[in-house]
């Protein structure tokens, strides 16, 4: 094409040359040569510019305008270029998701953020349960790369047991799941130690580990978590919600042999912690409470014991204290059942105390009040009885209680009126659950007063035919320490934001059961029961303290009132407030299964003593002084 | 002989007449002088662009490094949360009631089984206060004691709720 351009041009050339003769426009070198006349030059200029002759312009025309190529180079060049920008920006916007979110999963790990959970306090702001850091060990058997090795480095390290050696083994040469825990909840300095070493497949990811500063200190109510920090029993569980806060995320970058890339975990989303719980457990008297209960335990070979002190005004508990003897081991032992608010007994003898208090309120009786009280005597089917055998003799209100007759008790009942009575015993919380609702608190039992069958009519009188948790007779006597007001037990206080801000719980929720005169009569006769009746073991010098004790038949597991030898399976408690002049604190201690057959199994000798042992700790812990004058059972 | 030329060439190559003149001549016109604002005020913006993507580049160059500094700043502010909560951790175990009393039992104590509430004689007070400045109420005053409690809240407080 090229040539036949070429030739076509030299074609018109040539004709327009005359034959023989050069012709040319150019003068030889050396020579000059102008144009005779003006329009000869003009001709000449002419020439020089005259278009090219058609043939030419018309393969000029065939090989196209250099404009045209320009525009129709430059309408493709903005076609691809509009394309490109078309294909980035559906990148950028309608696939970027897509593409972004398959990008990360291949360079990034996404972990969750355990929040940090809430710090569960004592009411001095002492760390009762708290979580420390702590890291979770694991293996990605598909990304190690001298599996063995690594399992060797790790066991040095955690010092692991030689079967979970020989399963990660297992798990390396398998090499069929990409996730395998080697460890939890380890050492934090252990877990950095681990990191440092930059294996390909080993992860180490921050979590938390609960602990309990004070051991057993408090275990009973504080419950516990499981392994990944989740309540399972006690507070934990019961607040859980609340402590938890809510989880996060951060997100790192992984090289293709599986490492982290050093400094780029980012946190995608902040963790917020959980609250904290102020409780009303004062952890010194907690401590001391379990201990009195160890040592009385072991003392009279109790299967175990129960203790509340809680603050007579406000409700709110020092101390809840569960101890039980091990099945297997034979040691008596700070439980993690909260023995105190998930078991119900007969309370006995305790509950004498509702029915006089009821009994005075509604008028019936006085404390001077005399009734003629033989030893024993036949209610409905039953030939019921006192703890001893006395003569029939004349008793007052007051005699009663302090010599803690049945017979006697019964008679006040009658004379109030049973379904009176029953209403009482409603009032001061017997059959329903305390505000507490604690995780698996018990309501104990308490039949309506017509459902209430033969001689359990006058029974429950004396505190048999129904039984109640240690917190709800503990919140009943303390009715009468409170001037008749009953006052729900507390066990928060209050509860820490993530702020920082502190929040008040509510105050325990309060009713009148009985006059202010009443629960006064009540607790001078309780006084009585200290220094002159059956819990003369309870009384600390110094200080008027006043108390009743009980001692019930224990329904045993064989649904009895005797155990596989046929003895009797007793529960003895005291319950006591002081100063009894101006309360300030309630206790009840309650011994579970004293020894049958001993001196001990009673509420005076094995629960009183213990009131006695825990009431310097008490006095020294709460500043507790007696009043001007006030004297104990010496004056 | 140029001269012989000359007439040679009028007469072989006769004047064109000013019609076919017109007619082989280029239309040509003489087109104005375009101004040059366009490509000044091209060149201006296009400056301006690539300065404003040098400083975008710079601006990148020191978010990253200011992001850098910040993650660093969190590394260091985690692992200090994570101290305090060791040493929450390990001051709550050495106030623990179950180390005093087993450390007191080593040093051969017993726990006292009785309290006794007694008169304090007026001039052993005075004598006391006296010679210590302060009662024993007054005494745990000096102690400077920080309530665990606040010292948490305080933490926490600043914290932004991640401990």
């Amino acid at each position: 094409m090229v040539k036949d351009r070429v030739k076509s041009k030299a074609a018109p050339r040539d004709q327009r040359r005359p034959q023989g003769r050069r012709r040319s426009s150019t003068p030889p070198r050396g020579t000059k040569r102008r144009a005779a006349t003006r329009t000869q030059r003009t001709e000449a200029v002419r020439r020089r510019i005259t278009a090219p002759p058609p043939e030419l312009r018309a393969l000029d025309q065939k090989s196209g305008v250099p404009r045209i190529r320009l525009i129709a180079a430059l309408l493709a060049l903005s076609l691809a270029l509009a394309v490109i920008v078309g294909r980035v920006a559906m990148l950028k916007t309608s696939d970027a998701e897509s593409f972004r979110s398959a990008g990360t999963q291949q360079w990034t790990r996404t972990t969750d953020i355990i929040p940090q959970r809430g710090t569960i306090f004592d009411r001095h702001g002492n760390e009762l349960s708290l979580s420390v850091p702590a890291a979770a060990i694991s293996i990605n058997p598909k990304l190690l790369e001298d599996g063995a090795a690594t399992v060797r480095v790790l066991d040095d390290l955690l010092g692991l047991s030689d079967e979970k050696v020989t399963q990660l083994l297992a798990e390396v040469d398998a090499a069929d799941r990409g996730f395998v825990y080697v460890a939890r909840q380890v050492d934090a300095s252990i877990g950095e130690q681990i990191a440092a070493l930059n294996r390909a497949g080993v992860n180490v990811d921050p979590e938390a580990r609960r602990e309990l500063p004070g051991g057993e200190t408090a275990q009973t109510v504080l419950g516990r978590t499981n392994i990944d920090g989740v309540g399972i029993a006690g507070l934990e569980m019961q607040y859980n919600d609340l402590l938890t806060g809510s989880g996060g995320q951060s997100t790192r970058e992984i090289g293709p042999n599986g490492r982290t890339i050093p400094g780029s975990e980012t946190i995608s989303e902040a963790p917020v912690a959980g609250e904290d719980l102020v409780l009303t457990i004062d952890r010194s008297i907690q401590f001391t409470t379990e201990q009195v209960l160890l040592e009385q335990a072991d003392a009279i070979g109790a299967r175990g014991g129960l203790i509340v002190v809680m603050d007579t005004d406000t409700g709110e508990i020092y101390a809840n204290a569960s101890v039980r003897r091990d099945s297997e081991t034979g040691e008596a032992m700070v439980t993690n059942g909260n023995y105190v608010a998930v078991d119900s007994y007969e309370p006995g003898s305790v509950a004498k105390v509702i029915t006089v208090a009821g009994a005075l309120n509604e008028g019936a009786v006085t404390p001077d009040t005399a009734f003629e009280v033989p030893w024993r005597e036949q209610y409905y089917d039953d030939l019921l009885s006192d703890s001893h055998e006395h003569p029939t003799e004349v008793m007052t209100v007051a005699d009663i209680l302090v010599e803690s007759s049945n017979i006697g008790t019964i008679k006040i009942q009658q004379r109030m009126g049973r379904f009176v009575h029953h209403d009482y015993m409603t009032a001061f919380g017997l059959g329903s659950k305390t505000a507490l609702d604690f995780p698996g608190e018990s309501a104990g039992i308490f039949k309506p007063a017509d459902k209430l069958f033969g001689s359990e009519r006058v029974t429950v009188s004396y505190g048999q035919g129904l039984s109640s948790t240690p917190l709800q007779m503990a919140a009943a006597i303390n009715t009468i320490a409170n001037g008749g007001v009953y006052v729900a037990p507390k066990l928060v206080r209050a509860t820490v934001g993530p702020d920082g801000t502190t929040t008040e719980m509510p105050g325990s929720p309060t009713r009148r059961v009985v006059s202010e005169w009443a629960a006064e009569q009540t607790a001078v006769m309780m006084q009585d029961v200290v220094c002159h009746g059956t819990a003369t073991r309870a009384a600390v010098e110094g200080l008027p303290i006043a108390g009743k004790t009980g001692t019930a038949f224990k329904a045993a597991d064989n649904g009895t009132y005797f155990d596989e030898n046929g003895n009797r399976v007793y529960y003895a408690s005291f319950v006591g407030f002081f100063p009894a002049d101006n309360p300030q604190v309630t206790v009840l201690v309650a011994m579970d299964e004293p020894p049958a057959g001993t001196g001990n199994r009673f509420g005076g000798t094995a629960a009183a003593p213990v009131f006695a042992g825990l009431a310097p700790t008490l006095i020294h812990e709460l500043g507790i002084q007696p009043a001007d004058g006030s004297v104990g059972c010496e004056g | 002989m140029a001269a012989a030329a000359r007439t040679h060439r009028q007469t072989a190559a006769p004047q064109p007449s000013k019609r076919a003149e017109r007619r082989t001549a280029p239309s040509l016109r003489v087109v104005e002088d375009r101004s040059r604002w366009p490509a000044v005020v091209g060149t201006a913006l296009l400056f301006v662009v690539m300065a404003a993507m040098l400083g975008a580049a710079i601006f990148h160059t020191q978010l990253a490094e200011r992001q850098l500094t910040i993650d660093e700043l969190e590394r260091e502010v985690q692992a200090e949360r994570s101290r305090f909560d060791e040493l929450r951790r390990d001051r709550a175990l050495l106030r623990s009631p179950q180390r005093i009393a087993d450390e007191a039992l080593l040093l051969g104590m017993v726990r006292g089984d009785a309290s006794r509430f007694i008169e304090i004689d007026p001039t052993l007070l005075a004598i006391q206060i006296a010679t210590a400045g302060a009662t024993d109420d007054d005494v745990s005053r000096v102690i400077v004691e920080t309530d665990p409690l606040d010292q948490f809240r305080d933490v926490k407080s600043v914290s932004a709720g991640q401990l």
